[in-house]
């Protein structure tokens, strides 16, 4: 390797970074932009970071075309770029910039519009598009400090609230330690294997143990290991029961925060974990005992029941929530829950159908969740960041198009036909019930999703059925011209979806390399 | 996507596009223009049928066109007998409720004109889809305008009832849907179409009949079938007035088509197997319906809980898998429809009035408002199957039909208790009636009532019209519905072939009940003779 050294071979490999260099050079930039402008007003700051958003995007695509299709390794081993990650660039891309165009308005509006702001954004956008591009540990690990730790401000980003506070204070530290769980879990691996890379891991593995009940007695460290890297990626994924942190920190944390916090964060560790999952945890010896039936001790097992737990227990609590981003963060909890249904499907299966439904439900879910939370920050009454179902009371004729948009979103996330989330809820399902027969899970995601239902109609009950009591007043919601946009373009890209889905399968279909198929 | 069965079934949705140009304040241009699209598509939907070839058992007018390849859904419409007038009364239907929320809709009118238009949509595409995703997502679609029609427009208890009303029929379908998946899986993977399905499914009877259960009780619960109805009433008493009408009119027949286009096709063992249970169910829902109706005090639900009791004759005609019970049912749904429809609305005209829906509120109002008076006799007298009236030719068939039908086992007994349902039927009609419209006048409001303006004489003179041309020419309308239904029928003998020796049998009774329909109109006759005394007491 070393003597392929030159210049012309790291430009090279540069290529396919150049997302993440323009990403951290306009956090820099908009840093420095902020400092020395003279004038208080911070309105352009919104505008610049898309435009290099967009840039970004760009960049993304076109690196999405040039890319080989078994992917690259580059910077030695560091760094694993393939259509995969670029696609889920893509999207966490699209839902920086949606909530980048609301927040402008958001943030003036408590008087906290500073480009830090976006600054932290940006750099935590780089963390986890870093995070989706490797197959090694150690740059995963950095990563995921890189996305967190900016995320832990921005949480905490109403210094006047102590709920936002005391949000971003849970998060940090509870954040902190699953992060020191998995570190704990990424280091037996390196004291068993003396390697951070997901494929040497594999072949050593794949190589040493014939079977679960063989590591076992062999070497019992190494299931600590995947015990331990799992949970680190269920606390970041939010799976009952480690999920205690999410209502809080929905709750506290800026609205729009909380609409790319809950797409991008979520999104970038089950990524992450899934390919975490397809290089090690799939390695036949630590799914199967010795006569090729999975084992009952296998990680397999641990996910199944947790996914059962995480649907009822989820949507059973969010019947009960009267705050409506608390609802949403329960919510969020049970389309974890979905996910993890794709994964599993995957892992058992291998087929592509179950690849793609998995990136389909992640689209279909962040136009739906980024676009409710989109709604709740513009009808939030200043003075509190809490919304109440109460707060949503007439909103139909406050504001017919921000109801409408909402109700796309909610009819969505709940699953209803002619709405992006019922393609994706029904593409995941049948995968897992035709590819991998998991059948009765099928059976308890169908039953909470009533139960869902439920709650989600509550929201719409409030928005269309209810009068607003409170003042008397219905005078119209003013909507700023770029959080329109945001929600407009969500609204339709849900609509897009629930229509006219086959492109967008099919395109997802497509991105499947090599590493997953092996 | 430009041919007639396509138009059909968007139009309205291009109406909605249209609506949105038009100012929120300006009511009255919201109405007439929603008036004006629905009678436009009425016309479309006139043509489809003029156009629709009478003798022919086939899907008509069909389209298979690739929607959603990668998954194997496909965008395939088409109409048969079975299916063709129940498009036709849906569109009938429409313009008579428009012109029927006129004054009742005072505000958010825009809304309540959109959502009426996206059910049309949704109703017709559920009846002519043939891919079961097409139909499942036409199926959901309708949900949510009759969730926003009930929730916003409705009485007190208006949320209650229509989250009720939402969660009941979602949970129902959400398993009809894994059925729909497990399907998919069973014949191949390959394609959601119904003709594909039907022709590589092949199950285990244990499987069959999970299968069989989980479609049977979406459908049940949409029809709805005892003891699956609670939602009805709450649903009914509810809703507005344009709301209840196509509730009853259209959205409870898709349960009924759902059985002969869907559950039956699919599982023709399962469905021979359980008919006398299901048969049961129908004939305890026919008298629990009817029993309960006549203890109501208010109109509205006793219309509702009619409702049950007239579903269920469709309900045990489907089961008795006779062509003549069969297409009385189909014809039932139709009756059914304008009857119940009638019924609605004049009920929604007293409410209008006098703001009250108790039959103690009323009483002697037949010589203050005798049109209405003489509207409600006749929409009253097709409800309990008066001879001349729709109603009667279309329990007839079905009872006829039932009765010697060698599919239905004990199809005698049910028979002969679902007939006492029709005199009971009659009998909380015509109670509620006099206690309604005869008798001493007893509330001083009633005295200053208004009888049928012309705008009400204008929309209920159709469904009037139709109750005596459907009572006295039920052949054209049977003529079409039958080819299709003997055509549907016949493959479902084939697949129970088994039972060869019963079939002949059954054709043998078929032929003689075709002879005894045949001479319908002889009997028709006798039946009014009978009748006479009846009317006699009403009168």
């Amino acid at each position: 390797m070393i003597d392929n050294i030159s210049i012309s071979h790291f430009l090279k490999e540069m290529i396919y970074l150049i997302p993440l260099l323009i990403l951290i050079l306009s956090s820099l930039v908009i840093l420095l932009v902020d400092v020395f402008s003279e004038s208080s007003n911070k309105r352009y700051l919104a505008p610049l970071t898309s435009l290099f958003l967009v840039f970004a995007l760009g960049a993304v695509s076109w690196v999405y075309n040039i890319v080989p299709k078994s992917g690259t390794k580059i910077l030695y081993n560091m760094v694993y770029v393939d259509q995969f990650s670029l696609v889920i660039s893509g999207m966490l891309i699209v839902s920086a910039i949606i909530t980048v165009w609301l927040s402008s308005d958001y943030l003036e509006r408590y008087e906290i519009a500073i480009g830090e702001f976006y600054s932290l954004l940006l750099i935590s956008l780089t963390g986890m598009i870093l995070m989706v591009s490797t197959t090694n540990f150690f740059t995963m690990f950095i990563a995921l400090e890189l996305f967190s730790i900016p995320i832990y401000v921005l949480t905490g980003f109403f210094r006047v609230y102590s709920r936002s506070i005391e949000s971003s204070i849970k998060y940090f530290i509870s954040g902190s330690v699953a992060s020191a769980i998995m570190l704990y879990g990424i280091t037996l691996f390196y004291g068993i294997f003396g390697t951070v890379e997901f494929t040497e891991i594999e072949r050593y593995i794949y190589n040493n143990y014939n079977s679960v009940a063989h590591i076992v007695k062999v070497e019992p460290l190494l299931i600590l290991g995947v015990v331990l890297v799992m949970a680190g990626f269920l606390f970041k994924t939010a799976i009952i029961p480690f999920h205690m942190w999410t209502p809080d920190v929905y709750e506290g944390a800026p609205t729009t925060v909380t609409g790319f916090m809950g797409f991008a964060v979520k999104t970038t560790a089950f990524a992450a974990f899934f390919r975490v999952v397809v290089s090690i945890f799939n390695t036949p010896s630590l799914v199967y005992s010795e006569n090729g039936t999975i084992s009952s001790s296998s990680w397999v097992n641990v996910i199944y029941v947790l996914i059962i737990i995480t649907l009822v227990v989820s949507n059973l609590i969010a019947m009960s929530q009267r705050n409506v981003k608390r609802m949403l963060a329960y919510s969020s909890i049970s389309h974890a829950a979905y996910l993890m249904i794709a994964l599993l499907t995957f892992s058992l299966s291998k087929t592509k159908d179950s690849y793609a439904s998995f990136l389909f439900y992640l689209l279909t879910y962040l136009f739906a969740s980024v676009g409710a939370f989109a709604v709740l920050s513009i009808f939030e009454k200043s003075g509190s960041n809490a919304v109440n179902l109460e707060d949503l009371n007439g909103a139909s004729k406050k504001s017919p198009f921000l109801a409408t948009s909402m109700l796309i979103f909610i009819f969505s996330m709940a699953g209803i036909p002619l709405f992006g989330g019922f393609f994706g809820k029904f593409y995941l399902l049948k995968s897992a019930f035709v590819d991998a027969g998991l059948i009765a899970l099928v059976l308890v995601a169908v039953i909470t999703s009533v139960i869902a239902i439920f709650y989600y109609l509550r929201v719409l009950v409030f928005m269309f059925m209810k009068e607003d009591s409170s003042n008397g007043n219905s005078e119209s919601i003013n909507i700023p011209f770029l959080g329109k946009l945001a929600i407009g373009l969500s609204a339709f890209m849900v609509v897009v979806l629930g229509i006219l889905p086959d492109s967008f399968i099919q395109f997802m279909g497509k991105t499947i390399s090599v590493f997953f198929l092996k | 996507m430009f041919d007639l069965l396509s138009l059909v079934v968007f139009f309205p949705l291009l109406g909605v596009l249209f609506m949105f140009f038009i100012p929120k304040e300006n009511h009255q241009v919201l109405r007439n223009s929603t008036l004006f699209i629905t009678v436009l598509h009425f016309i479309f939907t006139l043509i489809l049928l003029l156009r629709f070839q009478e003798g022919n058992p086939y899907y008509q007018f069909e389209i298979n066109k690739t929607w959603i390849p990668s998954l194997g859904i496909s965008y395939h419409i088409a109409v048969d007998g079975i299916s063709i007038f129940l498009v036709v009364m849906a569109s009938f239907l429409m313009p008579i409720v428009i012109l029927s929320s006129y004054k009742a809709i005072k505000s958010r009118v825009r809304e309540y004109m959109i959502f009426m238009l996206i059910l049309e949509t949704a109703m017709i595409g559920a009846l002519v889809s043939l891919d079961f995703i097409l139909f499942y997502l036409f199926w959901e679609m309708m949900l949510i305008p009759m969730y926003f029609i009930i929730g916003i427009f409705g009485g007190d208890d208006r949320v209650y009832a229509t989250v009720k009303f939402f969660i009941y029929t979602m949970a129902g379908s959400v398993f009809m849907l894994v059925a729909i998946i497990y399907l998919y899986f069973a014949s191949g993977g390959v394609s959601f179409d119904l003709n594909y399905i039907l022709a590589n499914f092949n199950g285990s009877s244990t499987t069959q009949g999970v299968l069989f259960l989980a479609f049977f009780v979406a459908f049940a619960i949409k029809v709805p079938m005892f003891p699956f109805h609670t939602w009805l009433p709450d649903a009914h008493v509810q809703a507005p007035t344009g709301g209840s009408v196509i509730l009853a009119a259209v959205l409870l027949k898709m349960g009924t088509y759902g059985f002969i286009r869907f559950a039956i096709p699919l599982f023709p063992d399962v469905a021979y197997k359980y008919a006398f249970w299901i048969g049961l169910f129908a004939v305890i829902g026919i008298i629990y319906g009817a029993l309960v109706a006549m203890v109501q005090k208010d109109v509205k639900k006793l219309v509702a809980y009619s409702s049950v009791s007239h579903l269920g004759f469709v309900v045990l005609g489907i089961f008795a898998f006779t062509s003549l019970s069969v297409t009385g049912a189909i014809y039932q749904m139709l009756n059914h429809g304008v009857s119940t429809g009638l019924l609605f609305l004049l009920v929604g005209i007293l409410y209008e009035r006098r703001h009250t829906k108790q039959i103690a509120d009323f009483g002697g109002l037949s010589s203050i408002i005798p049109k209405f008076a003489l509207f409600f006799m006749i929409a009253l007298l097709s409800s309990i199957a008066l001879p001349l009236t729709n109603g009667f030719v279309g329990e007839f068939l079905i009872l006829s039909g039932s009765f010697s039908s060698a599919w239905l086992k004990n199809g005698q007994v049910l028979t002969i208790i679902a007939t006492s349902g029709v005199i009971l039927g009659a009998g909380y009609m015509l109670w509620m009636y006099q206690r309604v419209m005869f008798g001493a006048i007893k509330h001083e409001e009633n005295k200053n009532i208004k009888d049928l303006s012309f705008r009400e004489f204008t929309y209920l003179t159709p469904l009037i019209v139709l109750v005596f041309v459907m009572g006295i020419f039920p052949n054209y309308f049977l003529n079409r519905i039958e080819p299709s239904v003997n055509h549907y029928l016949s493959s479902f003998y084939e697949k129970n072939g088994k039972k060869l020796s019963i079939k002949k049998k059954t054709e043998q009774k078929n032929k003689e009940s075709n002879l005894l329909f045949e001479k319908n109109k002889e009997s028709n006759l006798v039946f009014y003779e009978k009748n006479k005394e009846f009317n006699g007491v009403i009168e």
